[in-house]
């Protein structure tokens, strides 16, 4: 679990780690698949340059266009980020082993409307001529 | 060639490995932990062909000691210790022929996300207990690598 949330685990109570050690355990974590009404497993062709790329610009776009049509998603890893998992759904819909999965898309009528999260103020992560360089420091 | 001349030497093969793991890191980042769990489980069917090895009727420790002891007679680790807590798999590998790739590994600061030996034996529990199960760290000190798994079934 260290090495899912790093350090700020440390200052968790060992009460909430239990619990999200046995949420994480119990393979409930992406159960919201099983009820989903459509899930779209994106699969990339192995052999190019940008299999992953490629994929993740296409669900970006699947989200937005989801979105402008009044759908909700949630693009998903946990299934597959295991290799040995990824094998299990692999064999489970027959995909041939020239393609890897990328991810897994949720898709449905939304009955929650989530906060956009926090995002980090846009100069403490653009740089200038190198990484680490705020612009005032190139003048 | 000579049997003495056909073995492999142990710096091309852990200078090899160590590439390859930074190619992994390189393109997987913090998940390539998760990418990595086959590493070395196909040797499983060679050594219980080789040594003829049957797990059946033993406890988790005991199957994993068995698959070490293999390890140790072919000369790939040397020693171990075993042990399950509260359904930790916790190993301890003595002179490991990969020790050297764990010490680049942390010169480069990656993080050691792999084991060969570990998964193995979490190969073995996978197919004879029927156990999931998730690397929690691995670290080294000295000529011995800990490695530690939690075990448990969905």
């Amino acid at each position: 679990m260290a090495e899912r949330f790093g350090e700020k685990i440390k200052t968790w109570p060992e009460e909430k780690k239990k619990r999200v050690f046995e949420k994480l355990t119990s393979g409930k974590v992406s159960a919201f698949l099983a009820e989903a009404p459509v899930n779209i497993v994106v699969c990339a062709y192995k052999n190019v340059w940008d299999p992953r790329e490629d994929c993740s610009a296409a669900i970006q776009n699947m989200l937005l266009m989801a979105k402008a049509l009044g759908l909700g998603t949630c693009w998903v890893i946990g299934p597959v980020t295991d290799v040995r998992d990824e094998m299990k759904v692999k064999e489970l819909l027959n995909i041939p082993e020239e393609y890897k999965i990328v991810s897994v898309v949720a898709l449905g009528y939304p009955d929650e409307d989530p906060k956009p999260r926090p995002r980090k103020e846009l100069e403490e992560v653009t740089f200038y001529e190198r990484f680490g360089q705020k612009k005032e420091e190139t003048q | 060639m000579s049997e003495k001349e056909s073995k492999i030497d142990k710096e091309w093969v852990n200078e090899i490995f160590y590439d390859l793991l930074k190619v992994v890191y390189d393109g997987f980042g913090g998940a390539s932990r998760f990418r990595c769990y086959l590493v070395g489980r196909t040797m499983l069917e060679y050594l219980t062909k080789k040594f003829n090895l049957n797990f059946s009727n033993l406890t988790v420790p005991e199957a994993a000691k068995k698959v070490l002891e293999s390890l140790k007679t072919i000369g790939i680790i040397g020693g171990y210790d075993v042990a399950l807590n509260d359904m930790v798999l916790d190993l301890k590998i003595h002179n490991c022929a990969h020790l050297q790739v764990q010490k680049r590994v942390k010169e480069s600061k990656m993080p050691a996300f792999v084991c060969p030996c570990m998964n193995l034996c979490l190969g073995l529990i996978e197919k004879n207990f029927g156990l999931d199960s998730e690397m929690i760290d691995i670290t080294h000190e000295g000529d011995t690598c800990h490695v530690k798994a939690m075990l448990f079934k969905y």
